[in-house]
């Protein structure tokens, strides 16, 4: 296939646009939700100035687009490269669009007609109680993996890209200063946006010159870049207990506003790249193997099905939306139509990152004599040489390096300058993440001691207080982050043991939260025909690719880890994934014949 | 002003201070902190972030006038169906 980059971003742009007006608005919207703006929504009805504050449409989606493209959208399209281009870009545009986005509206709105709490606890309503416990809980371990991974990946990026750290020393006082200027001082929105992209623009500059190289103790053991690490685990464990705990309106609500346009920055030059460089084609391979081997999965033959939603999360569906969803969006939105730019767009616009700023990048990037003469890559060498972070920091580096050459500057200074943008970028993506994780675990814990309220009042508020709450994530998070052990024969942070699992148990949860969401449409909602078959056969197929992705991870993958206290770490929580993974469809089951005696 | 807001209006100040020393020395020398032992600039810096990000809760910590009069704005009660 002989591709040029603008076809990709035409195919992109139309297929997106087209989804989002007509299975985004007409159907979900319109037809299933039947989402009413003289509804109101729990950001009003609980109103606490805490977590229930209403938000501006526009900054509202900047927090949930920010809050679930972690490192997702940008690294597992990098791995799913091995495929070549063709099959990831697929993947990424079809799984967004009928599973993921639905998945994310389903989640938000769901929790929005029950008052903003998760969508653990919307299941409770139509699968039962056992299946809301059983979730609340699963979700709560899956969101301390979360943080130490988070914590651990923001460390390592301050470690060893210090001008990143610089970026969040002038970043977060900014969203601070944005959010007095706006919700005290009544600036418009649109003026305090412009002076907060100015100063952004001019952090950026400062962070590119001056970074922030953290001091360590010499005589620590472990040598200087993990005694950086552990320092950085320990500011921003402080800070994330700081974060999760302020209101919302304080700093999480200004601070993913912001991140949102550093975010469209980076998707829109790569669009703009596109353009710029519209005549150039493709020169990455379109379809390597069905089956190539990956280092991610102990060297085995990876099966594109039932692997990729292994591989690929965020840029196409991910359970770590639905938190999202029905954890803090949920608690903000301010008007139930604007679920569908917040919910659905969201979810297309993680799908645009992975696309135009991952997958086309690289493909553009592939073999370019450029990236030999700068030593990039070696003779005999291609971007599968490189570790999937390199793939992506190299593919938008070359790109972009390649847009300011053709507009008349140095091809190695755009690709230089870029590439730092693409780390920082990641760096600032990662941080957002951590601390809604570590809210969003918050949420679990409080929902999970609701029983507790009638029968020990002092005790539930006790146990339930969003200080001690947030404090025991970190604790917990941060002692699976902090230590550093041998893994295969090089220094890792102890977090790794189990995140070979981390995956599944992710994509368990969107199995999961699509069923309870495929269940309360028609238990609730009341939708029949082929309306419903459009939620429930994306259900069943997430489902039933998911539960054969574990079974294969099971047979082929845990037995070939080297590791063997990972392969019983690992190996446990995949096992106990398949157990509840069945347990959970025998609770959908029965709900759905229970429906349908009902009527 | 309460205690708690003088106290936060100490902290935020105190914390704009050492930010700014730290983004001063860091222009100076084209880096701030030296990468190796602890350096006043680098101890300045993280202080000061902390103290900017905790000290206005406790200086401006009730909800804004803005998002009062929004919620003042809407009907508060759920409508009937809707579970609370």
């Amino acid at each position: 296939m002989n591709f040029y980059a603008i076809e990709i971003l035409i195919i992109v742009f139309v297929i997106y646009g087209l989804a989002y007006v007509y299975y985004g608005k007409k159907l979900l919207q319109e037809k299933i939700i039947k989402a009413d703006s003289s509804r109101p929504t729990p950001a009003y009805t609980r109103f606490d100035g805490v977590d229930y504050v209403p938000a501006n449409k526009y900054v509202l989606y900047g927090h949930h687009f920010a809050s679930i493209a972690g490192a997702g959208p940008i690294i597992g399209p990098a791995i799913a490269m091995s495929y070549g281009w063709a099959l990831p870009l697929l993947w990424v545009l079809f799984g967004n669009v009928f599973i993921g986005a639905v998945h994310d509206y389903l989640s938000l709105m769901s929790s929005v007609r029950y008052g903003g709490i998760s969508i653990m606890s919307v299941s409770e309503n139509v699968m039962g109680k056992s299946a809301r416990y059983i979730s609340l809980a699963y979700v709560y371990f899956a969101l301390l993996l979360v943080f130490a991974a988070f914590v651990s990946v923001a460390s390592i990026l301050f470690a060893k890209i210090p001008s990143a750290a610089t970026v969040a020393l002038i970043f977060m006082p900014l969203a601070l200063l944005f959010g007095f200027i706006v919700y005290r001082a009544g600036v418009n929105l649109k003026l305090g946006t412009v002076i907060a992209v100015i100063i952004i623009i001019l952090g950026f500059i400062y962070a590119y010159k001056i970074p922030f190289l953290l001091g360590y103790n010499p005589s620590n053991s472990v040598g200087n870049l993990w005694s950086a690490y552990h320092n950085w685990i320990i500011i921003l464990s402080i800070y994330a207990i700081l974060a999760a705990s302020l209101p919302v309106w304080y700093l999480l609500q200004p601070r993913d506003y912001l991140n949102a346009y550093v975010l469209w920055f980076f998707v829109f030059f790569a669009a703009f790249g596109s353009l710029v460089l519209a005549d150039y084609r493709l020169i990455g391979t379109a379809y390597t193997s069905f089956a190539p081997r990956m280092s991610s999965f102990a060297g085995q033959p990876t099966y594109f099905w039932p692997a990729i939603p292994l591989i690929i999360a965020c840029g196409a569906l991910s359970g770590f939306h639905s938190l999202v969803g029905s954890g803090t969006s949920s608690k903000q939105l301010s008007n139930e139509l604007d679920a569908l730019l917040v919910g659905y767009g969201g979810m297309l616009t993680e799908g645009a990152v992975s696309s135009m700023a991952v997958i086309l990048p690289v493909s553009l990037a592939w073999s370019a004599p450029e990236l030999y003469k700068l030593g990039v890559l070696k003779a005999g060498e291609n971007m599968l040489s490189l570790s999937p972070l390199d793939r992506f920091l190299v593919g938008y580096g070359y790109m972009s390096g390649e847009v300011i050459h053709r507009l008349g500057g140095s091809f190695a200074t755009g690709y230089h300058v870029f590439k730092l943008f693409a780390a920082i970028a990641l760096a600032s993506f990662v941080l957002t993440t951590l601390d809604t994780a570590t809210r969003l675990a918050r949420f679990a814990w409080q929902e999970m001691f609701d029983w507790l309220s009638t029968k020990s009042p002092p005790l539930h508020k006790f146990l339930t207080n969003r200080w001690f709450a947030s404090f025991l994530v970190v604790l917990i998070g941060g002692a699976m982050a902090y230590p550093v052990v041998k893994l295969g024969g090089s220094l890792q942070p102890a977090y790794k043991i189990l995140w070979p699992a981390f995956a599944g148990v992710n994509q368990l949860l969107a199995a999961l939260a699509l069923l309870t969401a495929a269940l309360w449409v028609y238990m609730v909602l009341k939708t029949r025909g082929s309306t419903n078959w459009l939620i429930q056969v994306p259900a069943w197929f997430l489902w039933i690719t998911v539960t054969a992705g574990l079974i294969w991870w099971t047979s082929d993958v845990m037995p070939k880890l080297k590791v063997s206290v990972q392969k019983v770490g690992a190996g446990s929580i995949v096992i106990v994934s398949l157990i509840l993974d069945f347990l959970l469809i025998y609770y959908f089951v029965r709900g759905l014949i229970k429906a349908s005696k009902s009527k | 002003m309460n205690s708690k807001e003088i106290s936060g209006t100490i902290i935020t100040i105190i914390g704009i201070i050492l930010l700014a020393y730290a983004f001063i020395v860091g222009g100076v020398h084209g880096h701030i902190g030296n990468g190796k032992a602890f350096t006043s600039d680098d101890l300045a810096a993280i202080i000061g972030w902390f103290f900017i990000i905790g000290g206005p809760a406790l200086w401006f910590g009730e909800v804004p006038v803005t998002i009062r009069k929004k919620i003042g704005s809407q009907e508060t009660t759920p409508k009937e169906g809707e579970k609370a």
